[in-house]
């Protein structure tokens, strides 16, 4: 197999973000038994503490972290999951007490515009030069004139001689 | 030939890049990274009915002191705490108005530490919940905040109080509450 740039620079960074991913990626500490009146409330328990991020601690999400403010905060989230508030709800009492930085997932705003919107619009911008440098490429072939055929057939059908073949290497 | 050269040299461009992005990222290793969480910064102070620690009376926002004074997130458990403690009976010894949240401990551990140590508070409210904390913004103890007459919050420190965090950061704020009126200090 060919190494090609990209495909060592694509292996290289999807190796990158799968280090960031398994470092942020969450160790359900052991809790106290919780009890929950529905599955459906567990889900969104365990959702959000895994999307809300420890503030004592820069990089652990709630789920994955022991420390005191972030047992307290998981707790707090267990509370306000069985009053019955929504994801949203929720995660404006966390953001009104502790800023965006609570959040793993930052709002969209003009902020934010670059961080959410630079990935996608680098990976346009790549496909598009890409595809114009294919196309620019494909262009430039132009068809071979009779007399290029001619000779391609005659070095083609005589291949006896080695000359012929040494002569088409040269040209290449 | 110049172009096939270069062609050559392609290949190590990924390894480049990723060499570059390596350093970046081992030297930022060095910097501390800590984001000192704001939201509060300038927020009305949070409602609350809370217990007095010394005399178990109930109090709540109108038992505040009405001119600028720092509210300090202590506990007895809290080895950093007992640090700032001489410090913070030097800043009352000259003036400054501390009101504490004795957060997270027990009431009787608290008053015993208060009365080994001395007491820097006009007032100290016992939230053994931790929920003004979590209405605060605060990760942990100790943590203060300077807050004006208004009640609104003005500042928040995080970790130990000592005479650097006072000349640097609290008397140019508190400075500004108390001669300027009210305004921001951040």
């Amino acid at each position: 197999m060919r190494i090609t740039p990209a495909a060592l620079l694509l292996a290289m960074m999807s190796g990158l973000l799968s280090f960031g991913v398994n470092a942020s990626s969450p160790t359900q500490a052991a809790e106290a038994d919780l009890t929950f009146e529905s599955s459906a409330q567990e889900t969104q328990y365990r959702t959000l503490i895994d999307e809300f991020r420890c503030p004592k601690c820069q990089n652990a999400n709630l789920a994955g972290s022991d420390a005191p403010i972030a047992q307290d905060l998981k707790h707090k989230t267990y509370e306000l999951v069985k009053e019955g508030q929504s994801n949203d709800q929720i995660r404006q009492y966390m953001i009104t007490r502790y800023g965006d930085f609570i959040s793993y997932k930052p709002p969209i705003k003009s902020s934010t515009w670059l961080l959410w919107f630079a990935p996608p619009l680098t990976l346009f911008l790549a496909l598009m030069v890409w595809f114009l440098r294919v196309r620019r490429r494909t262009i430039t072939t132009a068809p071979l004139s009779s007399e290029e055929t001619w000779r391609l057939n005659q070095l083609l059908n005589d291949e006896s001689q080695p000359s012929a073949k040494q002569e088409l290497r040269d040209d290449r | 030939m110049s172009r096939m050269k270069r062609k050559q040299f392609l290949w190590l461009l990924p390894l480049v890049i990723f060499m570059g992005l390596a350093v970046v990222l081992w030297t930022r290793l060095g910097v501390d990274p800590k984001i000192v969480p704001q939201a509060t910064t300038d927020q009305i102070l949070p409602t609350f009915n809370l217990l007095n620690l010394t005399n178990g009376q109930l109090q709540t926002n109108a038992s505040l002191p009405t001119k600028p004074f720092i509210l300090n997130v202590w506990g007895s458990w809290c080895p950093t705490c007992a640090i700032e403690q001489p410090f913070l009976l030097k800043m009352q010894q000259q003036g400054v108005v501390l009101v504490g949240v004795n957060y997270k401990d027990q009431p009787a551990d608290a008053v015993a530490y208060l009365t080994q140590r001395g007491n820097p508070f006009v007032l100290n409210l016992q939230d053994s919940t931790g929920d003004l904390g979590i209405d605060l913004g605060v990760t942990g103890a100790p943590e203060s905040f300077v807050i004006d007459q208004d009640h609104r919050i003005r500042m928040h420190i995080l970790g130990e109080i000592n005479d650097e965090v006072w000349r640097t950061q609290l008397k140019p704020c508190l400075d500004r509450l108390i001669y300027k009126g009210a305004g921001q200090c951040v």
